[in-house]
């Protein structure tokens, strides 16, 4: 038997014994595939809840304050944990906030960009795996996950301190931070007397060449819409298009190069990324154009929560006094009533200028529209 | 029947089959959820059904045709610089006395682990006609009225690129000369070749498979690459495929139908590229060079040519490499960037770092990517030197498909990659979903394809006479593969590890969609302080991230050189 090794002739008697079984494997490679599409059809649909937070909660509501306040802490202790999925990077500082005031509940932050939160969400609530208890953040994907049914209806006690236009009647949604996009410019390259005072402003010859815009500027395209109707943002969009802006990617990437010099302006720019830079001294500032998109951050609760009453008590604190200080603290703007952001400058260039407010059921109806207009105008030119 | 098969099965057998079981499973799934999805309506789970439509909407465009004309022209245009700057050093430096050969690696090292966003903005502040550094130095030196350069063009992005991939061809054409006899070389001097002479017909042709390999990867990268193409290219409305397929997919939710289309179109070009590769290595046995003689790499003696050589890779290396790092950490020290002046150095500081290692989850992250990241890297590599092994040494039927798959996953953008492995692993009951386990699976698979061009071009060096021997002598396949084999082609394993653990630290297209809390790794951090607003913290995230890389990456190839073909010098 022994001398059987030393008969090696050709290629095939290599390794006779290995690779009889992996030609086996090989051949029989298109059975494996039906095996394995069959495996996949043969999924069981995802089980049910069988009471969803949605119903929990409303419950809940219609008992007296203090008896669902204890209730609340109550079971929140029993949850031990909120799952929370965010889009902005200070989530977490408000994360921690929470936790001071409610040790017991553990706050597990999923840091997720705007599109990649739906995408993900959208993904697990399919599949009929709910992992995710609260959102935060998302302007834009805020909407999506309504029409997509995953969120639930919350009527949190809090939201009686919130304007009308911060919070949708059913209870989906309620914004909990606001941002502006102003428009920034470079101190050195734009002297005083050639700030625009409002949009069309940037129409002037002046501006050709020497603006930027983000690549995907659907925020401040809504705004405009909301403004001045379709059809002029339109124009606007065109004519801003017409003085060959820089499509930038990254509002980040946007403000770095705005300071840098790289061009004299940013057509709609969130203010905490010019706010930040101008403190540590670049040669940027930012004005209010009259009629200023304003963005409203929501806070969003899952319709099958797996922790429900942690969930709603981290809701009920981000619209709380102690949770809108936090917001205030990370220099962010409050929703809250008789709350003001921590920058006095803002606040007082806020407070002075023409605002124009859409909310996430206005944005979320018009959503395609508005990435329609930007496909057909905002293209690359030379 | 079944008997016979009984007493025909090993522990060989069984180890070499469930690898390719394995591998064949870990790459269907996201190409047959990618073949499906162009095919239907809807996103999995949604009860859609069958349509060819997405075929019409991906490809009824006016601007298409003349994108994929410029991604043509400029993945053959960053192509042929990285490629002839790549094959240029890894030349001088595994095959001449010049100089400086800790310096070359070391840079390359450093260019593969830089976060290519970063790269590509610091090409922004060298090259743009406005605030580049080079461009107002050129000025003001030349009394020149407009910048010499402008990075928004076609040749600014092609330079971009190109110079941000020669390490991959640098890398495995420098495992490639590693691996060369010099006897063929030899005969041709002792026939009257000159130096050129012989490196033209008998060097170059020896590494074909290791060339084509790294061709065809520059070419994959060149149509599929979004940074330049998006940092560079929308401003300068120089439109790729890749800018056309962000721009028509980047709609919230992804079109994960319009996206798996899209992907296709990639995939008949990457195996477009890999019949070519088949064709032209059709013959392997041409360019085994590693026999059983005995043999010792021959370096080529410059005489005096030795310094200015050493000084021309130096002056290169400073021009490609050392520029935009030093454009890098000059930013990592800054509040914000400007140009460097008095009051700029003044503003200096170590803030940045600071504000890093406040930053809860830097260690977490560093933690996570090295582990997930080392442990993928070992595994792709182990996985694809078996694939190659069967597709070069074995006469089983269906070894080229085998190939062919592994190599397929290249194709996939992650963010189609990544739906396809979130679905599959949140409908099946392996608990994988929400721990670093599911970034594994997704790392070996979505980078398998680097490895098993690296370890392919390496198994063809090989002659198996040196196997047959081992066999020959009594040792059982596994004794051949680890004992002959591996440290034959270890140069070329290497190659795709350090590769694929550089991209577990760069890419973010797959842990964004797969990174869970508490999972999270680097690319995430990165992408978090991009999108956060700190740009010169993540200039400090990126110097942290070169330092750490390159340091474990020089590391291993020290511990791989001793353990391969060194030894036997």
């Amino acid at each position: 038997m022994k001398n059987e090794r030393f008969k090696v002739k050709s290629e095939d008697a290599m390794h006779p014994r290995s690779l009889r079984i992996l030609q086996f494997a090989l051949c029989n490679f298109h059975f494996a595939i039906r095996i394995t599409l069959w495996a996949l059809l043969l999924i069981p649909a995802p089980a049910r809840a069988q009471q969803n937070a949605e119903e929990l909660l409303s419950q809940l509501n219609k008992l007296p304050a203090a008896e669902r306040r204890q209730k609340l802490l109550d079971g929140a202790k029993q949850d031990r944990e909120v799952s929370v999925y965010a889009s902005f990077t200070e989530a977490n500082t408000l994360g921690n906030a929470f936790r001071k005031q409610h040790p017991s509940v553990a706050v597990n932050i999923r840091r997720l960009g705007g599109g990649r939160l739906l995408d993900i969400t959208v993904t697990e609530f399919r599949a009929g795996k709910h992992l995710v208890d609260v959102f935060i953040g998302g302007s834009t994907s805020g909407r999506p996950l309504v029409e997509a049914g995953v969120i639930g209806r919350y009527v949190s006690p809090e939201r009686a301190f919130l304007d009308a236009h911060l919070k949708d009647e059913k209870g989906y949604w309620t914004a909990f931070f606001s941002r502006h996009l102003v428009f920034a410019y470079n101190t050195t390259l734009v002297p005083a007397a050639r700030l625009p005072k409002t949009y069309f402003d940037l129409l002037d010859p002046y501006w050709k060449g020497k603006l930027a815009i983000d690549d995907h500027p659907g925020n401040w395209l809504a705004g405009m819409v909301k403004a001045y109707g379709k059809e002029k943002a339109t124009e606007l969009l065109q004519g801003v298009v017409r003085q060959a802006p820089k499509i930038i990617r990254g509002r980040t990437l946007k403000g770095q190069l705005l300071a840098a010099g790289e061009f004299h302006a940013a057509v709609d720019q969130t203010e905490e990324s010019v706010i930040e830079i101008k403190k540590k001294g670049a040669p940027v500032d930012y004005a209010l154009l009259e009629n200023t998109p304003v963005l409203t951050n929501p806070v969003l609760l899952a319709k099958n929560a797996p922790h429900p009453y942690a969930a709603a008590l981290f809701v009920d604190y981000l619209l709380s006094s102690a949770g809108q200080q936090a917001v205030v603290d990370i220099d962010y703007v409050p929703t809250r009533q008789g709350f003001k952001p921590k920058n006095q400058e803002l606040a007082a260039r806020a407070a002075k200028a023409k605002l124009v407010f859409f909310d996430l059921d206005w944005f979320g109806e018009r959503q395609k529209e508005i990435n329609d207009l930007i496909k057909e105008n905002l293209r690359p030119h030379r | 029947m079944l008997a016979a098969y009984r007493a025909k099965f090993t522990w060989s057998g069984i180890l070499l089959t469930g690898i390719t079981v394995f591998v064949i499973y870990l790459t269907l799934v996201p190409i047959g959820m990618a073949v499906y999805g162009s095919l239907q309506d809807g996103p999995p789970g949604t009860g859609s059904s069958f349509t060819l439509h997405n075929y019409v909407r991906a490809f009824n465009h006016p601007i298409l045709y003349k994108s994929i004309v410029n991604s043509l022209i400029f993945a053959l245009g960053a192509g042929t610089l990285a490629f002839t700057i790549g094959c240029l050093l890894a030349w001088v430096t595994e095959r001449t006395n010049a100089p400086l050969k800790g310096v070359i690696y070391t840079a390359v090292f450093i260019q593969v682990m830089t976060p290519g966003i970063l790269e590509s903005i610091s090409w922004v502040l060298l090259l743009s006609p406005q605030i580049g550094l080079i461009n107002v130095y050129a000025k003001s030196l030349f009394n020149l009225s407009e910048a010499p350069f402008n990075v928004y063009s076609m040749t600014g992005m092609i330079w971009a690129f190109g110079v941000s991939s020669y390490t991959v061809p640098f890398l495995l054409m420098a495992a490639a000369f590693r691996s060369m006899d010099p006897s063929l070389e030899e005969a041709a001097f002792v026939a009257g070749s000159g130096n050129l002479q012989t490196v033209r017909r008998i060097t170059l042709r020896l590494m074909l498979p290791s060339m084509l390999a790294a061709w065809l990867m520059l070419f994959i990268r060149g149509i599929e690459t979004f940074e330049v193409p998006a940092i560079l290219g929308l401003p300068a409305g120089v439109i790729l495929l890749a800018t056309e397929v962000y721009l028509m997919t980047r709609e919230v939710p992804t079109d994960f139908n319009l996206a798996a289309t899209f992907s296709m179109v990639y995939l008949v070009v990457a195996l477009a590229g890999l019949y070519i590769y088949f064709r032209a290595t059709r013959y392997a046995e041409r360019f085994a060079v590693i026999t059983g003689k005995a043999f010792r790499p021959r370096l080529m003696n410059l005489g005096p040519w030795r310094f200015p050589v050493g000084g021309a890779c130096l002056a290169l290396l400073t021009l490609v490499a050392f520029l935009p790092l030093m454009v890098i950490v000059y930013t990592s020290f800054l509040p914000f960037y400007a140009p460097p002046s008095t009051k700029m150095f003044n503003l200096m500081s170590l803030d940045n770092y600071r504000q890093l290692t406040q930053h809860g989850g830097v260690y977490k992250a560093f933690q996570n990517n090295l582990l997930v990241g080392t442990a993928s890297a070992s595994l792709a590599v182990f996985f694809t030197a078996v694939i190659a092994w069967i597709v070069h040494r074995t006469p089983v039927r269906g070894r080229k498909l085998l190939d062919v798959l592994t190599f397929s996953p290249i194709a996939f953008p992650g963010v189609v990659f990544g739906l396809a492995l979130m679905w599959l692993y949140l409908t099946i009951p392996v608990p994988v979903y929400g721990t670093l386990w599911i970034l594994l699976i997704a790392y070996v698979s979505k980078y398998m394809p680097v490895s098993m061009r690296a370890c392919s071009a390496a198994v063809m060096q090989v002659n198996k006479e040196l196997e047959e021997a081992s066999n020959a002598s009594g040792a059982s396949w596994w004794a051949t593969f680890r004992r002959i084999l591996v440290p034959l082609i270890l140069p070329g394993m290497f190659v795709g590890w350090a590769y694929i653990l550089s991209l577990t630290f760069k890419v973010l297209s797959l842990p964004v969609l797969l990174a869970h809390a508490g999972t999270e790794v680097v690319p995430v951090l990165i992408f978090d302080l991009y999108e956060g607003g700190q740009y010169t913290v993540l200039n400090a995230l990126g110097v942290g991230v070169i330092i750490v890389v390159t340091a474990i990456s020089l590391t291993a190839r020290a511990i791989s050189r001793r353990y391969g073909l060194e030894q036997f010098e």
